[in-house]
């Protein structure tokens, strides 16, 4: 009681230094968040302005002369759409397998009695301590005729052994005498996997499972390497055409040509619109699953 | 003694031998089975003639075509002759034993079995009490070895004695020739004595030492095979965790172990249509890529740009997200605490290439955003091309970084404040700390170890830079300071087609992360008891 009366005390008297402390680290954070959200703010507004308002400097933080002619185009272009499915495609069935490949590894891995644990347990971490280099990797692909190719994509991009890591953690944390009860009544492993851990399992199969789809979502190099079909890339390469290279030298022509006889400002922003508008929708919903599977690597990663 | 003799003969310490059935023998029985097959078959060709010629020995007493018939009845003979002769020849080409024979053979190979499983079950059956009879030889052999000692001396003092004996009876009788031959054959006979019990007792004593050694020796083959039993028995149990483990193993070693086989192309002069086995070993031993590398102009600037823009994001980079943890510890009111939070981690789910398309775009020198902003500070009619200049590369990727990831880096600091004791801060305040000694003394130290440990972490991955965000941002105007290993390897195996030197380059990067990464975790135990992994 006397701890608790002292503590009431102590937060109403706030000394003049504390005072300005909070002012100061409200408005320091204040500006943070502002830092954060300005380009997308930037983004949106110029892309819905008037294209010429926009190339002159007059659009900063509020829309001038609103105008989604831009949109209209992109709307209109058949690349993107497909680069669009593209990507779900990959991102979708990419996810499921990668999902299914690493609770299926990581729930043997979690098992201490399990004869031969600790190699296998080198054979994923070494993979994470030393890499290859890009051509052998490359050339792997290459030999197994997994380049331009679709599934391909899904199949060499599917584990990641840190994703796996998290998910042994969590397994781990799950008590043996779920399992033990389980095979008393005569269950075997599948089973026990099927119907004890896995549903027990369905927070971090969210949130791996979003770890997996954001990777995909957002992924292009390998892409950009290995698809050389335009009808098999995904939005970010797309991107990166779109985006990035008709501003930097070295630009695609074709593409450059095509923009050129739009306003490339507008056009550009706009396409970065519609790229991360599905993400900023959802973001607000899945955006705690992320921290939580911080907080279960913060444990051992 | 006795005991050990009879032990010996018994051999419980050898293991049951398997019974040797060769080829031969499984050979010979097949032989007889079939020849026992061609024998019934004989006789039943042999019934049925005997049936068919009665038959028709019957009809010969009724019938009239009498001829017909008795030429029917050579013919049937002749053809069972003739079948019966085909198979006695069969018999004779199989050779081997006889269907009695194979009896007796296959009696024996079950005998043989079953004489085996009956030792091996015994054998099986004694492990408990191995240990002990291990004990027991062990002792026995140095009871065993004490009392032939006993009895060596024995044997010595009764040779000693018997001479004596002889030597007293040779002075008590006269010197005769008798006498000294009666001496003579005492003296021997007790030589002799005494040779054969001490080679007897000699034999005695590498026996006992032979069995003892045999029974340790088989008591750490028995250990061994109950432990091959135990792990074959685990292995067995677990083989459904197996089955799961499979494809997961196979896609390691599949993507990540096989392509180290093409590592090999670091010391080659590889040819895209020779492969890489079939391309010839580069010049120098081998080491012509890495001396290409080593001597190469590039080699300074890329190490300079590597470590640099990973030092200089440590300088920036590594303490905001710690400064943004605490400032966000400060604030009492959680709907603000939570949505500044909450929008800080948002850039680091946007796409690599979207940000370097906002960088890009806003940096364009006629309509990008900070130019925009650079005009009106400044007053100036033109902007600047940052990305063009090499001067401005690493403080806009340094920007772009801490922009993107500083929110999300600063989530694991902000678990570690949450986890911090409340007393700790409640002792504080009674002591007369305010807020700025409260952050000093509890919060900071609070913290320490979470810094420290991704400090060591950050270390580790000095030669590791995002490269995909530099592919996208650099230009060959900013090589100069943009271009980081990484990005020189694709360069130059991806875009340039030089495998060779991209592989040796790429190998040279990985062994130096490796012992990093590794010396960085080995540090951490030591210095913090947590490794990362």
């Amino acid at each position: 009681m006397a701890v608790k009366s002292l503590k009431r005390k102590n937060a109403i008297k706030r000394t003049r230094g504390e005072l300005i402390f909070d002012i100061i680290n409200h408005i320091i954070l204040l500006v943070v968040g502002l830092i954060t959200l300005y380009p997308f703010w930037y983004v949106l507004v110029a892309s819905i302005s008037d294209p010429d308002m926009v190339a002159a400097g007059k659009v900063l933080f509020w829309p001038n002369g609103f105008n989604i002619a831009a949109y209209e185009k992109i709307m209109g272009m058949k690349d993107i759409w497909t680069a669009y499915s593209n990507t779900i495609f990959y991102a979708v069935v990419g996810t499921s397998v990668s999902l299914i490949l690493t609770f299926l590894g990581a729930y043997p891995l979690s098992k201490r009695r399990l004869k031969g644990r600790k190699l296998f347990n080198l054979i994923m971490l070494f993979t994470m301590w030393f890499g290859t280099g890009m051509i052998p990797f490359y050339l792997n692909i290459k030999r197994l005729a997994l380049d331009n190719n679709r599934w391909g994509i899904i199949i060499v991009f599917a584990i990641s052994a840190f994703n796996t890591i998290l998910v042994r953690t969590y397994f781990e944390s799950i008590p043996d005498s779920m399992e033990e009860s389980a095979k008393m009544d005569g269950a075997s492993d599948w089973r026990v996997l099927l119907d004890i851990y896995l549903p027990l399992a369905v927070p971090a199969i969210m949130t791996i499972g979003l770890y997996y789809f954001v990777g995909r979502w957002n992924s292009f190099f390998w892409e950009m390497i290995l698809l050389r079909d335009a009808s098999k890339v995904p939005l970010q390469v797309l991107l990166r055409k779109l985006v990035v290279q008709t501003n930097l030298s070295g630009t695609d022509l074709n593409i450059n040509i095509d923009i050129a006889t739009f306003n490339e400002q507008t056009m550009v922003y706009s396409t970065i619109m519609v790229a991360i508008l599905p993400m900023l929708v959802l973001y607000p919903f899945i955006q705690k699953f992320f921290i939580k599977g911080i907080m279960v690597g913060a444990i051992k990663g | 003694m006795q005991d050990n003799m009879s032990v010996k003969k018994q051999g419980i310490f050898e293991p049951p031998v398997k019974p040797r059935i060769t080829k031969a023998m499984k050979l010979a029985v097949r032989q007889a089975d079939q020849k026992d097959v061609l024998e019934r078959q004989i006789s039943d060709l042999k019934r049925r003639y005997k049936r068919d010629a009665e038959a028709k020995n019957e009809l010969l007493k009724k019938s009239s075509e009498k001829d017909e018939l008795r030429k029917q009845l050579v013919a049937l003979k002749a053809e069972y002759e003739q079948a019966v002769a085909a198979k006695k020849e069969e018999i004779c080409r199989l050779g081997g034993p006889k269907a009695e024979q194979r009896k007796l053979l296959g009696e024996q190979l079950v005998l043989l079995k079953e004489k085996y499983a009956h030792d091996i079950e015994i054998w099986n059956r004694v492990p408990e009490v191995s240990a002990q009879q291990l004990e027991k030889y062990k002792q026995d052999y140095a009871a065993l070895e004490k009392d032939v000692k006993a009895r060596r001396l024995q044997a010595k003092a009764d040779y000693s004695h018997a001479v004596e004996q002889a030597k007293k009876q040779y002075h008590a009788s006269s010197k005769n020739l008798e006498a000294r031959t009666k001496y003579k054959v005492a003296v021997k006979y007790a030589k002799d004595k005494r040779h054969n019990t001490l080679l007897d007792l000699n034999e005695e004593l590498r026996y006992a030492r032979e069995q003892e050694e045999r029974a340790t020796k088989s008591d750490a083959w028995r250990y061994k095979k109950k432990t091959a039993a135990k792990l074959r028995a685990a292995i067995w149990r677990d083989r459904n965790l197996y089955i799961m483990l499979l494809p997961f193993i196979a896609w390691f070693i599949i993507f990540s172990y096989v392509p180290m086989y093409g590592l090999q192309i670091a010391f080659k002069d590889y040819k895209i249509f020779k492969g890489i086995w079939g391309s010839p070993w580069a010049t120098m031993n081998g080491f012509y890529n890495f001396y290409v590398f080593f001597t190469g102009p590039y080699l300074w600037r890329l190490l300079r740009n590597t470590v640099l823009i990973n030092i200089y994001s440590l300088i920036w980079g590594f303490p905001i997200p710690i400064i943004l943890a605490i400032l966000l510890n400060e604030i009492r009111n959680k709907m603000f605490k939570t949505a500044i939070q909450t929008l800080s981690y948002l850039p680091h789910f946007v796409s690599t290439v979207v940000v370097a398309g906002l960088v890009v775009n806003f940096l364009s020198p006629s309509t990008g955003l900070i130019n925009f902003f650079y005009k009106w500070v400044t007053g100036s009619n033109e902007g600047i091309y940052f990305l063009m200049k090499p001067e401005y590369f690493r403080s806009i990727f340094i920007f772009k970084n801490i922009w993107q990831n500083a929110g999300f880096g600063a989530i694991v600091y902000v678990a570690a404040l949450a986890g911090i004791d409340q007393e700790l801060y409640e002792a504080a305040r009674i002591d007369g700390a305010g807020r700025w000694k409260q952050m000093l003394n509890v919060t900071l130290p609070g913290i320490m170890s979470t810094v420290a440990i991704m400090l060591i972490l950050r270390i580790g991955h000095l030669l590791s830079v995002g490269y995909e965000a530099i592919i996208l941002l650099y230009q060959p105007s900013t090589y100069e300071t943009a271009d980081v290993i990484s990005t020189y390897v694709y360069r130059v195996g991806l875009l340039g087609g030089n495998f060779g030197l991209s592989t040796a380059i790429g190998l040279f990067n990985g062994i130096v992360s490796f012992i990093l990464v590794q010396s960085a975790n080995a540090f951490s135990r030591k210095v913090s008891d947590v490794a990362l992994w």
